[in-house]
């Protein structure tokens, strides 16, 4: 498999195109000019927060990630609670590969809507080959303090083991913004 | 336990302790404009977002799950110019 990133112009969202929970999650920063308040609670459970600084060639530390999320699907409820490094867990060659757009919407405080395909490593046996849509939307509090969201629409998720590939059920994100909970 | 004395046994199993480090993150959370983030962890962990009425058990999880934002704000604040 090879990993690629591509990067979508925020046009897409803008016109309407893309998953539905993207749109509205572009749309909520868009209004707020990315203003970090208790109208992001609706989408909680589907978002991932991280801090806005990044070492080079990484991803930025998980400070939370909601029940639904792609990657709490894949590292279990057990990963996203308490105090655990999360990011430490994530296979650091996959963490490179994704690295960019973090960077990319730290940098310029601006959303960034991707592409991702790419093998996630889960052990020396099993490898996850991935691939999703992913929103970077970088918030901002009144006293100055920044964090990043993630949004990831898993597309495909194949898990290879031994050889053999098994399709796994994608987690159904595709809702009205009522139902977000 | 005697009086209160923060020498005496486990300092973060003593109920004043925790209800004194919950009260010094609320704080936090205050200053840095993160009390939403500790909503989404509230509703996360507890199934409800409020965070005024927790018990001794809601509060030592939330501390921990909101320690590593309140650092990260903390370091933001150092490094801006």
């Amino acid at each position: 498999m090879t990993n690629f990133v591509e990067t979508f112009p925020l046009a897409y969202l803008e016109g309407g195109h893309g998953d539905s929970l993207s749109i509205e999650l572009y749309r909520l920063w868009k209004r707020g000019g990315g203003g970090f308040d208790e109208r992001l609670l609706m989408f909680a459970p589907h978002l991932i927060l991280m801090d806005a600084r990044a070492e080079p060639g990484d991803s930025p530390q998980i400070l939370y990630s909601g029940d639904k999320t792609l990657a709490t699907t894949v590292f279990g409820a057990d990963w996203a609670t308490a105090d655990s490094d999360m990011r430490g867990s994530i296979n650091s060659g996959f963490r490179r590969v994704v690295s960019a757009g973090y960077h990319a919407a730290i940098e310029n405080r601006a959303p960034q809507y991707e592409l991702i395909s790419a093998e996630l490593p889960l052990s020396s046996e099993r490898v996850l080959e991935v691939r999703y849509e992913r929103l970077l939307l970088p918030w901002h509090t009144r006293s100055g303090t920044q964090q990043l969201s993630c949004y990831a629409n898993p597309i495909e998720i194949l898990l290879k083991s031994d050889g053999s590939y098994d399709s796994l059920p994608l987690p159904s994100f595709r809702r009205s913004p009522d139902r977000y909970q | 336990m005697h009086f209160g004395d923060p020498h005496d046994g486990h300092v973060s199993d003593l109920e004043w302790s925790l209800d004194w480090r919950f009260e010094q993150m609320l704080q936090k959370l205050k200053k840095y404009d993160l009390q939403v983030f500790a909503q989404m962890v509230a509703l996360q962990q507890f199934g409800d977002p409020d965070i005024g009425n927790l018990t001794t058990e809601k509060k030592r999880v939330l501390i921990d799950c909101c320690r590593n934002a309140i650092v990260a704000a903390m370091i933001q604040e150092t490094d801006r110019p």
